[in-house]
């Protein structure tokens, strides 16, 4: 009797409800976001024991279990390494202010041990102008709120223009 | 210690969406099989090792505790492991130090993910929904909020540099290893993807970062599997046709430590592949495997993981794919059934249905798809999202036990 009755047809349903919002706490890496909403400044971490500048910043150097000490860079760098990305994933800062395609590119900092993940702006009149060995600066978003899509990066040649 | 076997598998096919079935009842799937290849019951089993990759696609953060009431291990222990995309060699090594210490004889192995109920409802889209589901799997602070796709980060961290140090792979050569793997898929009928593009339809789909184009990369969707293992002792008392587990690295490397010492490598492969080869005593990689199942996330990192593993130079690889090397009747095949390409990719499975393609391999049972079996060796190799953490096994045969 019971057969009659049952669809086994896959019963999907819209699972809406899950909404997870967080207070995310940056911790001890606090200097860092707060420098940079407050002030456009970007800080790399040094460690007193091996000297080496951390970028990202680690408030605790992995390789001596020092804490590390604050320091300013200037923001300016080359890029080691990028890809022209086509694809922009969903509910990233980045899709604000960069248009496809955009460049996602390894920075070494100047001034820093580490290389540094970060989107370029490339300027769109000389697309492919962005690779390795390019010189670029930061910029910072007139809206800033902590997060690491609070500045971006652009071609420093550009940007004297 | 003693060595470790695997005595048995159990498949099902990996599909873009499998909504007939909740991850649980695909775990259950894949385990009656898997014991009934192995010719054992529910009851022999001593642990359970999960390998699960991500809570947030099952919109359930203790999987673990309801899958072993669903499978029925009332009573039994179990271990939960997750390493990104490489989730499934560390589960392997867990399940294999179980036994090695004595604290079990047989231990089953579940994998299970579905990738396809992220939804992006507004939009309509599972792919939108699944890459906003990704998005969590970087780092909150550092990455998240800038990363595009993680095939960003696969190009930007190692296609790019290897290209201008090493030559290659190159868009071509990538495009060429995509192809392989699904010309390989339609020879595996638990393939999710059964049609054959060429080489030109591989370069002119849709681009996603670099030189990566959405055909190279992952077809991920919903799967599941399971392996058992047992001690040597235990293996031959079930008169099983085993597959001995000859040598098994894990490794870890930096994940955002990035610097020239890692750029433009997956350093955790050398480690782990250094490591199985030094306990499965292989001295030649190329020449003393039938065929290596390789993490192919994209078609790139194929070819990345294919020289890290020892299998040629540095920047050979994709010459080589080209050339028809890594085919069914090459050199040495590689990703036989299809690979994450071809066959099919859900974290944390993808590996596990991998090592029961070696299995059925080295038994001989691969139908359409089966590779002469002449060193009785395969090896297996996963890395995760990041080229963080990996695994790197051999498989045996024709070990002396």
């Amino acid at each position: 009797m019971a057969d009659a009755k049952i669809n086994q047809k896959p019963f999907e349903v819209p699972f809406t409800d899950w909404k997870p919002e967080y207070l995310y706490s940056l911790g001890e890496l606090s200097p860092f976001f707060r420098s940079a909403v407050e002030h456009e400044q970007l800080l790399a971490t040094k460690c007193p024991s091996c000297s080496k500048v951390w970028m990202p910043p680690r408030a605790d150097c992995p390789d001596c279990y020092e804490t590390c000490d604050w320091v300013e860079i200037s923001g300016e760098g080359t890029v080691i390494s990028c890809s022209y990305c086509y694809f922009l994933g969903v509910g990233v800062d980045l899709i604000d202010y960069l248009d496809l395609p955009y460049v996602f590119a390894l920075i070494h900092l100047d001034g820093t041990d580490t290389y540094f993940y970060h989107g370029i702006k490339p300027n769109e009149q000389k697309m492919g102008e962005v690779k390795a060995g390019t010189r670029v600066n930061v910029v910072f978003r007139e809206e800033r709120r902590g997060s690491i899509g609070d500045f971006y990066f652009v071609p420093s040649e550009e940007q004297k223009q | 210690m003693t060595p470790v076997d695997i005595i048995g598998i159990g498949t099902i096919p990996f599909m873009e969406r499998n909504a007939s079935r909740t991850y649980k009842g695909m775990a259950l799937d894949s385990v009656r099989r898997a014991l009934e290849d192995a010719g054992i019951g529910k009851d022999d089993v001593g642990h359970v090792v999960y390998s699960i990759h991500s809570e947030a696609m099952l919109l359930q953060q203790i999987p673990t505790l309801l899958l072993q009431d669903y499978l029925g291990f009332r009573g039994l222990a179990s271990t939960r492991l997750e390493a990104g995309f490489a989730t499934e060699g560390y589960a392997i090594a867990t399940a294999c130090n179980r036994i090695r210490s004595g604290q079990d004889d047989i231990v089953l192995v579940v994998a299970v993910q579905k990738t396809s109920d992220f939804f992006d409802l507004e939009g309509d889209s599972r792919e939108t929904g699944y890459r906003r589901g990704n998005t969590i799997a970087t780092d909150a602070t550092w990455l998240q909020q800038i990363l595009p796709c993680q095939e960003a980060f696969l190009s930007t961290f190692c296609l790019e540099p290897r290209l201008a140090r090493h030559g290659g792979p190159t868009k071509e050569q990538m495009a060429a290893i995509a192809v392989k793997n699904r010309r390989n898929a339609t020879l595996n009928p638990e393939a999710q993807l059964n049609t054959v593009p060429t080489v030109e339809d591989v370069l002119a789909s849709a681009p996603v970062a670099g030189d990566t184009t959405s055909l190279m990369c992952a077809a991920h969707g919903d799967g599941a599997c399971a392996l058992v293992l047992a001690s040597r002792e235990r293996a031959a008392e079930l008169g099983a046709k085993a597959v001995r587990v000859a040598g098994m690295g894990i490794a870890t490397h930096s994940s955002y430590t990035v610097d020239a010492n890692n750029i433009g490598q997956i350093v955790g492969t050398q480690i782990a592949a250094r490591n199985a080869y030094e306990q499965a005593g292989v001295k030649q990689p190329p020449s003393e495997f039938d065929l290596a199942q390789v993490h192919d996330i994209t078609s790139g990192i194929e070819a990345v993981a294919c020289e890290e593993l020892g299998l040629c130079g540095p920047g050979e690889a994709g010459r080589l794919a080209q050339e028809g090397a890594f085919d069914k009747d090459g050199m040495l095949p590689v990703n036989i059934d299809g690979g994450r390409i071809g066959c099919g990719h859900a974290g944390g499975v993808s590996g596990i249905y991998a090592a029961c393609e070696i299995v059925r391999q080295l038994r001989e049972i691969a139908d359409a798809r089966q590779v002469p079996i002449r060193h009785g060796r395969a090896l297996l190799q996963c890395t995760d999202a990041h080229l963080s953490m990996n695994s790197v096994a051999v498989l045996s045969v024709r070990e002396n036990s």
